[in-house]
């Protein structure tokens, strides 16, 4: 009844896919291992706050925070059960997330797969808001958002995010703020949920010691029929420079620590491209600041920065690299790196450090299936129409004029800013 | 896991090779663990030694040559820890290793990795034979910024500062890290004795998780600590906190937006006695996980937090709850913690409750062959504490668990240290 596709790749991983009648994306990756993990997940984070049903008039505006919140207000039920409980029965831990743009819901188990997946796709199929379950989670969320108040990790992070974004939805706190959240009602959350779990927003994603037909079969019996509906997001417009090049916030902190930002908002709509300028980013951002790299090598041995770390962090329509560290002088830091990049491009990159990264990144991209955790990355790859196997040959195919391309394009000052948490004023 | 291979030789005095193997991985992990007495006196020596050999060894002299060694052995990450366990201090180096299948150019990956890690553990750079100066006081001002960071989590500050107090007249309060004065004093003459005592008197625990040929490995290492002098190994007891007489109860403030409330429990269980795994099944029925008694009581029904959970240490006796507050709600909170134990003291713990602890726990012992990482873990405590079960045994014990069994062993549980960490203006 249903087309399976098959594929394997040059290590001999394989996974299936499928699409479901209801419209969900299912892939089945099987590993013999003691483990099953499977992951639920809708294409709705927190920068969809601005959003329409195709063939609607106005967009609906809403308030910061409400997908995250919608995922805590999953785990009710109207039976009064609690889905922890339900999981529990047959020896699953279960949790869910939600990031800029996604909310997952996972589990994983050793026994009882199949009861699992059962659960998994109910539960996260039944919305059950009320008033009463609305206002008692306001507790709960309010002390998570306390919390992440008292994280200087948490506050670089955001800060450095609303100073490089002026308008994007990037900006957004995952969690909203108490005041947002105070905005959200049971009927908000059902607009939200009707909108975007829909199943052809959404996907499954097992891996273990699962079939496809199983999958496909427990789909089938489970999930309610739904009218699939092409959903309309907007994001604001931004422009390609950073909006604000410093924030600084005071903590109660031992020393300051900093986070620089490279914005890039030049995102293709191809997803190929877009696959392609990711590998590229993420081996250009290791030549450049990775381990290995004369600039980390540099504030580690002067001393200059403690924990020196870079990132590559890409979402569909932006993408970032980030720099953090402790450090007494952010400003001495940032000038290294600006003057750092400068000298690098008059020097050239080094295709000895190009050929090493690419051999070093392809082994870590193979050590990604040694755990059926890897079901959580395959997700994160689907959700930027990416195939997980293209992934590895796009590593293993990248050359180094293409790096040097990026290089040229990326690194200009009106693209940098930087987030500084200062100790408090004794 | 039952059909894994577990082989365990001692290759000299005191130093054990431990082999897992182990085919579905597409790496290995290799560790060696050094076991030392955990004392005031000697923990930032020891916090420091990884840190500092680290830096260069003969044939990688500076960090770069390490580092760019490590890159092209297929992504081999060296990695060193320095932890508490009980009243010792373990510091290990480890690595993953690619399988050697996956070579694209026939290197013989675990043959380079196992160079590197040789060199850096057994021939670091040194001058007039001891340490590097520039290398050792780079790394002190490192580990001084690390303990003084300590304060930027609040959440592990507070459990942090539980264990302080908890433990002010016991050397399990020692920081592993040290302190600011103890590593200030650490100077490149100190460190390299302290270093060659680490190889002559430690014992030693040698991992390998893998598709390794143990043989070679194990011959390996023989040689390698050949050149260790080997004397008298440590003695490394520890002894089960002793309750106090009256609950100590400490506040501390800071500029914070929620306040932190970390409490301490006496048990008096530990890995060693014969029902330890009633006290898991307990801490899971408590507090471990979000269908125990605290995540349901504290968050779920009264909405009071957004995480409120426990855990129990095998090896000092004693258990902690942890939770993040309004600081108008301390007692509220703690009230409804302290409520919750009382259950369980009253054998108010239903069947469902009971069969979901034993599933958890019965998965998470299952699950351990599926990650190099957590095997070791395991069979490292077995070795520790001198009981090796298999995961089948352990099941059995976990099956065999009675509600009367916990009921009995909750009766001596009680508070012994209470923190607060709260705001600046509130009042307490």
């Amino acid at each position: 009844m249903y087309e399976i596709i098959q594929k394997t790749n040059e290590f001999g991983e394989k996974y299936y896919y499928a699409k479901h009648k209801s419209g969900l994306d299912v892939y089945v990756i099987p590993k013999d291992f003691a483990t099953n993990y499977a992951v639920f997940a809708t294409k709705y984070g927190a920068i969809d706050n601005c959003f329409k049903v195709d063939g609607e008039a106005d967009f609906h505006e809403v308030p910061d925070g409400i997908a995250h919140y919608l995922e805590h207000k999953m785990f009710e039920n109207e039976d009064g059960v609690d889905t922890f409980s339900r999981f529990a029965k047959y020896g699953a831990s279960a949790n869910a997330y939600t990031s800029a743009t996604m909310t997952a819901y996972l589990f994983s188990c050793t026994n009882h797969l199949k009861e699992n997946l059962e659960i998994l796709l109910d539960y996260v199929s039944k919305p059950y808001f009320t008033q009463e379950n609305v206002d008692k989670e306001r507790g709960i969320i309010g002390q998570e958002i306390r919390m992440y108040e008292d994280n200087p990790g948490s506050a670089i992070y955001y800060n450095l995010l609303q100073a490089m974004y002026e308008k994007h939805q990037t900006r957004v706190d995952v969690a909203g703020t108490v005041e947002s959240i105070a905005e959200i009602t049971p009927e908000l959350l059902y607009d939200c949920y009707y909108t975007f779990y829909n199943y052809s927003n959404m996907t499954l994603c097992v891996s273990g010691r699962a079939t496809m037909e199983e999958v496909l079969e427990i789909a089938d019996r489970i999930l309610p029929e739904r009218e699939q509906k092409t959903i309309v997001r907007h994001y604001h417009d931004e422009k390609p420079e950073v909006y604000k090049k410093r924030v600084t916030k005071a903590f109660e902190v031992a020393r300051p620590m900093f986070l620089i930002g490279i914005k890039d908002m030049n995102i293709s709509e191809d997803s190929d491209i877009r696959m392609k300028k990711r590998v590229a980013m993420s081996i250009l951002t290791d030549m450049l600041f990775g381990p290995t790299s004369a600039f980390a090598i540099d504030v580690y041995e002067s001393g200059l920065v403690n924990g020196f770390d870079a990132s590559y962090d890409h979402a569909k329509d932006s993408s970032r690299i980030f720099l953090d560290g402790e450090t007494n002088e952010p400003e001495t830091v940032y000038n290294a790196f600006v003057s750092y990049i400068e000298d690098t491009r008059k020097n050239g990159l080094s295709k000895e450090d190009f050929d090493r990264i690419k051999r070093a990144s392809y082994a870590s991209y193979i050590k990604i299936f040694d755990s059926t955790k890897l079901a959580g990355e395959f997700t994160h790859m689907i959700h930027d129409d990416c195939d997980p196997f293209a992934f590895g040959d796009a590593l293993k195919n990248v050359t180094f004029a293409e790096i040097e391309a990026l290089f040229d394009e990326l690194f200009k000052e009106e693209y940098y800013a930087m987030s500084v948490v200062t100790p408090l004023e004794k | 896991m039952n059909q894994k291979i577990f082989e365990r030789k001692e290759l000299m005095d005191g130093i054990y090779f431990n082999a897992i193997g182990e085919t579905k991985f597409k790496s290995g992990l290799l560790s060696v663990r050094f076991i030392t007495p955990l004392g005031a006196d000697t923990a930032a020596k020891n916090a420091l030694i990884f840190p500092v050999l680290s830096r260069g060894s003969q044939n990688f002299p500076d960090i770069g040559s390490i580092r760019k060694e490590e890159e092209s052995i297929y992504d081999t990450d060296i990695d060193d820890a320095v932890y508490k366990r009980g009243d010792t201090q373990i510091l290990e180096i480890r690595m993953r290793v690619l399988d050697n299948r996956f070579a694209i150019d026939g290197m013989n990956i675990t043959e380079r990795a196992m160079a590197l890690l040789s060199d850096i553990i057994f021939h670091p750079v040194t001058e007039n034979g001891v340490f590097l100066e520039e290398y050792v006081e780079s790394e002190k001002q490192m580990l001084i910024d690390d303990i003084r960071s300590q304060i930027n989590d609040k959440r592990r500050f507070a459990m942090q500062r539980l264990n302080e107090e908890m433990f002010a007249d016991d050397v399990y309060g020692v920081c592993e890290l040290g302190t600011v004065e103890t590593v200030e004093a650490v100077c490149p003459v100190c460190l390299w004795k302290q270093y060659r005592e680490m190889l002559s008197r430690a014992r030693v625990e040698i991992f390998a998780v893998g598709n390794f040929d143990f043989e070679a490995l194990a011959e390996t290492f023989r040689s390698l600590f050949a050149s260790a002098e080997r004397k008298e190994v440590y003695k490394t007891e520890t002894k089960p906190l002793i309750p106090k007489e009256t609950v100590k109860t400490v506040y501390e403030r800071q500029n914070i937006a929620q306040g932190k409330l970390s409490m301490g429990f006496y048990t008096g269980m530990t890995a060693s006695d014969e029902n330890y795994t009633a006290m898991q099944m307990l801490n899971v029925i408590y507090g471990a996980g979000v269908t125990s008694k605290l995540f349901c009581n504290v968050r779920e029904k009264l909405s009071l937090c957004y995480y409120c959970g426990s855990s129990d240490n095998a090896q000092k006796g004693f258990l902690t709850v942890n939770s993040g507050i309004e600081f108008k709600n301390e007692k509220k909170a703690a009230d409804e913690i302290i409520a919750q134990l009382d259950e369980i003291k009253k054998g108010n713990i239903s069947e469902s409750e009971m069969r979901d602890a034993r599933l958890a726990l019965i998965d998470s012992t299952e699950r351990i062959a599926d990650s190099a990482a957590n095997m070791l873990n395991w069979y490292f405590s077995g070795v520790m504490n001198g009981v090796l079960l298999t995961p089948a045994e352990k099941r059995a014990k976990i099956e065999a668990v009675t509600t009367e069994d916990i009921v009995k062993i909750a009766q001596n549980i009680r508070l012994d240290t209470y923190y607060f960490l709260c705001g600046k203006e509130e009042n307490v």
